[in-house]
């Protein structure tokens, strides 16, 4: 169970656990049966995000994955998330080929969020 | 470690929770070793029997095999060395059935067994025989009616784990040894997690074989023994050919440190057995007082009828894996067994008892032994609510 120093930073130091009170959107995917579910809740306004919280439930990787989006979400338009892809989180958070199955339900969680907020 | 750079550093290691994985070696059997390490006392092979070097060497060896013999009630004669519990495991199963080839076979076992007797049977399957796997009930235990039930003419042998390595139940052997004699039909018991924390007598147990580990009782890693009951050693067929040591059923120079090691560990066991085994199921039932007023957390297995330092934990709402990592800096714990940690997959043992993979996933093995301390469970039991708190707080699946 060695995870690589991105993972490990974006768990031990995770800081945008939670849920919004009245947020703007809610997405979620994933399901309890496949042992993996990860969701976020967003205050947008003005065409940005201004506050991005996550909730996961799921191997550290999927915990590190709704970290990293919540940080990486804050500040962005809707066209900057677009490209956001599973394959630059993969990068980004240095994970292995069996990890990237968290990377891959990000991804659709964001393709899931555009579609809402569109 | 790369992990301690993210988190509040502890200011001391991991504690150690995780004795059933292995147990550290006791101080008096490392000094016993070390006696046999120099240059000097190193020399001898315990099979030279021309020179004092070997001698020496011999009469350690015996001493060792005395003190092992004496832990469960055998003679020495009836003692065997080897590697250590697995090659035990695979020596019993694979020699035995080479004993009977050529005839129609049938072996009964435990679906919750060890690896390294499941896989030895898988093999004997692919070889044409037939084995038969007991179920458990919920907390892990064996119908013994059941048993009794399975048994045919052409049952050759029958393994069943003494104690389970992670659940920590204690099988019926003694009801089981009997049966099978009555059967005629010869018994093995895989002792690794059961010696020196329970009492074990292989002649009330009527056993045939017996496996045995010194890693998991303060003793050192790579060495273990197999008891061979005189009604037995003659169907037994050794799997390791050679210079025809051990009486020619497991040749292989002894190793004389790491057999001295194991003797010596045998016989603190003996002389430390009741008081520790008190001492480590009072912090056991402690550190489970203290996290059982979390909701939502249950045992696996039953703690009534297992042995004193283990307890195997189902997490409800978290995930073992996040909760393995969350309280890694601080403790030293499993998810299931070190075998099965290699691979990743849910546990079959608890998978037998009636878990989903996803129950099984999320369980931890939690092992107290010799050094465990009062202050060491105070803590273990303040991170484990600590962080099983916070990895539910990050889950949609939990509400306050």
């Amino acid at each position: 169970m060695m995870y690589s120093e991105e993972v490990l930073k974006h768990f031990y130091q995770a800081s945008h656990g939670g849920v919004l009170k009245d947020p703007s959107y809610v997405s979620q995917v994933g399901s309890q049966e496949e042992g993996r579910i990860l969701q976020l809740s967003v205050f947008f306004s003005e065409g940005r995000f201004i506050k991005v919280r996550f909730k996961a439930h799921g191997c550290p990787v999927l915990i590190a994955c709704g970290e990293w989006l919540s940080k990486h979400l804050e500040g962005c338009s809707l066209e900057d998330i677009r490209k956001i892809t599973g394959n630059k989180i993969i990068e980004a958070l240095q994970l292995k080929s069996n990890e990237t199955y968290s990377a891959y339900l990000a991804e659709d969680l964001l393709r899931q969020l555009i579609e809402g907020l569109s | 470690m790369i992990i301690f750079r993210y988190t509040v550093c502890p200011m001391n290691d991991p504690i150690y929770l995780d004795y059933m994985a292995t147990t550290p070696l006791d101080e008096e059997v490392g000094e016993r070793m070390k006696a046999f390490l120099s240059p000097k006392s190193s020399l001898g092979n315990g099979a030279s029997a021309t020179h004092l070097y070997g001698w020496r060497a011999k009469e350690a060896i015996e001493i060792a095999r005395a003190q092992v013999a004496d832990l469960i009630q055998a003679n020495p004669e009836e003692i065997v060395w080897t590697s250590g519990a697995t090659e035990s495991n695979n020596l019993v199963i694979k020699g035995v059935a080479e004993f009977f080839e050529g005839k129609e076979n049938h072996f009964i076992t435990v679906c919750t067994e060890h690896p390294s007797v499941l896989a030895p049977y898988a093999y004997l399957e692919k070889k044409g025989c037939r084995v038969t796997y007991l179920p458990v009930n919920e907390e892990g235990l064996v119908d013994v009616d059941r048993l009794e039930k399975a048994i045919e003419k052409n049952t050759r042998l029958i393994s069943v784990m003494h104690v389970n390595n992670e659940i920590g139940v204690i099988q019926n052997i003694e009801a089981m040894g009997t049966m099978a004699k009555k059967a005629q039909v010869l018994f093995h018991v895989d002792g690794a997690q059961s010696l020196g924390k329970i009492p074990v007598n292989v002649a009330t147990a009527t056993v045939d074989f017996l496996s045995l580990t010194a890693h998991k009782l303060y003793g050192p890693k790579g060495i273990g023994a197999l008891y061979v009951s005189q009604r037995a050693k003659t169907r037994l067929r050794a799997q390791i050919e050679g210079g025809g040591h051990e009486r020619g059923l497991r040749s292989g120079t002894l190793p004389t440190h790491q057999i001295v090691g194991m003797g010596e560990a045998f016989a603190k066991a003996k002389k430390v057995l009741k008081e520790e085994a008190s001492r480590i199921e009072t912090l056991r039932n402690q550190l489970w007082r203290e996290i059982s007023t979390l909701d939502k957390v249950t045992i696996n297995g039953n703690l009534c009828q297992s042995i004193p330092g283990i307890l195997n934990i189902h997490v409800g709402d978290t995930d073992g894996e996040a909760l393995l990592l969350a309280v890694q800096p601080f403790l030293a714990l499993s998810l299931g067994s070190a075998c099965a940690s290699l691979h990743g997959e849910p546990s079959h043992v608890l998978m037998a008892l009636g878990r989903n993979g996803t129950e099984a996933r999320n369980s931890l093995r939690i092992s107290l032994g010799r050094n465990t301390t009062e202050q060491d469970v105070m803590e273990a039991g303040r991170v484990l609510k600590e962080k099983i708190q916070w990895v539910r707080s990050l889950s949609p699946l939990w509400s306050e």
